[in-house]
């Protein structure tokens, strides 16, 4: 064998293979035939039917999906938006409050008041008002302050140094000194009773008004199911808006009111 | 195969998509092709497969056969294409061999024309894939080193030591067959 050339060789090879046949199994036609009908099937059904509703599929996972994103964003960021407001107010008055508050502890050196603005005493936002009154025989140091929450006192900071001065260090010249005729009393019950008369003017007004949008609906409505103090859902309304102040829902605990 | 005008009806209802016809062609065909799968593949249930697909091939393509060369040619082409294309499918990678990696040179001495189709198609199938094809492509089928490297995307050189190593080793296993034989007629 090792003399045959690779010709010969190969021409064994190719004479034995060229009339070759061989029966393929039976059942064979049949499944080239299955797969002949298959085939145009497949192409059909899975160029519409299939791919329709797959695309189907997809989109009502993304509207859901951005339902559920929409509601979250809503409840989660819609309150505390609300609650910037008043901060951002008051900051924006606090050099009107400050200025005049220095002048008068220079000038007068025996009275000290801090008397806020009417405006900014007048903001719905300021939950209650304190007033500090301090007199002697011939000084008198009246400190008529708004306190306000918690978020607010940051934006009133300037206001403690100025309130609370050391007045040792204050050269004080009673002979001089012509004491006001308005006693701290005075000044304290005009100052206190101007804020309460607003709110209650305002809630009463509230009350008369009836119900104006939908807020004061679901308000209505509420009060009317719901008589615990905390109220499942309730809304602060004016003549064009209303605005979520409170909700009382399981784990969701939120309320505007309580946080002043 | 049937008479010539016979191919041309079978044809003719073939192109149209007329199954009677189609399966008419199948039958007329079938076992000359599955002769020439079962050499591309390592058993008879891979060659059947091949066969299947060729078939398939045949009847979606069959408008491409525009009658230059024998109509039994254009569908043998077409099983060949399908076999090579299975290796691919099932990302078989051609065992391709170096040229200078040596080999046992065969046992020598008998006459191995005397052997039989079967045994011959069982050597075959026993060689790895890429020598497989090469030597089936190149001495059964007929065609030319650079038609190989083209279909297979090797070089030249690499069918031509494919088949150099697929004629040494189907010489050593035949001499090994003869060295059987022998000891049996004299043993």
């Amino acid at each position: 064998m090792q003399n045959i050339q690779d010709k010969e060789f190969d021409q064994v090879f190719k004479s034995q293979f060229e009339e070759v046949e061989i029966e393929p199994s039976a059942d064979l036609w049949s499944a080239i035939e299955t797969q002949l009908e298959d085939g145009s099937k497949r192409k059909s059904i899975f160029s519409s039917t299939v791919a329709a509703s797959t695309r189907f599929e997809v989109v009502l996972v993304m509207a859901a999906a951005v339902a559920v994103m929409v509601l979250t964003i809503g409840l989660i960021f819609y309150p505390s938006a609300k609650k910037q407001l008043p901060s951002a107010a008051i900051v924006y008055h606090q050099p009107d409050v400050s200025k005049p508050e220095v002048d008068k502890v220079q000038k007068s050196n025996a009275v000290l008041a801090v008397i806020l603005p009417k405006k900014v005493a007048a903001i719905d936002h300021i939950t209650y008002t304190r007033v500090k009154a301090m007199s002697s025989k011939n000084e008198g140091l009246i400190i008529d302050s708004a306190a306000y929450s918690k978020k607010d006192l940051v934006a009133m900071q300037p206001l403690r140094d100025i309130s609370h001065p050391d007045y040792k260090t204050i050269n004080i010249k009673q002979e001089k000194i012509t004491l006001p005729k308005a006693t701290p009393e005075e000044i304290m019950l005009a100052s206190a009773n101007a804020g309460r008369d607003e709110v209650e003017n305002e809630n009463a007004q509230r009350e008369n008004k009836g119900i104006r949008n939908v807020g004061d609906l679901v308000n209505f409505v509420v009060d009317k199911l719901d008589k615990r103090e905390e109220k499942t859902i309730q809304f602060q309304t004016d003549d064009d808006n209303s605005s979520l102040i409170a909700i009382n829902i399981g784990i969701i605990k939120f309320n505007q009111k309580k946080q002043k | 195969m049937t008479p010539s005008h016979h191919i041309d009806d079978l044809l003719e209802g073939c192109k149209a998509g007329n199954r009677k016809m189609q399966e008419l062609l199948y039958r007329h065909t079938a076992s000359k092709m599955l002769a020439v799968c079962m050499r591309y593949a390592s058993d008879r249930m891979e060659a059947e497969d091949i066969l299947q697909l060729g078939y398939v091939k045949v009847f979606q393509k069959i408008d491409e056969y525009r009658g230059a060369g024998s109509f039994e040619g254009w569908i043998r082409r077409v099983m060949v294409n399908t076999a090579i294309e299975s290796y691919r499918r099932n990302l078989r990678t051609l065992q391709l061999v170096p040229l200078d990696e040596g080999y046992n040179e065969p046992y020598t001495g008998f006459d191995f024309s005397r052997m039989g189709m079967k045994d011959l198609l069982g050597l075959i199938q026993k060689l790895s894939d890429g020598y497989r094809i090469v030597f089936n492509m190149y001495i059964i089928e007929g065609y030319s080193h650079k038609e190989i490297s083209e279909v297979l995307g090797i070089s030249e050189g690499t069918s031509k030591s494919q088949l150099s190593r697929a004629r040494a080793i189907l010489k050593e296993e035949i001499s090994k067959m003869e060295g059987i034989n022998y000891a049996k007629h004299t043993g």
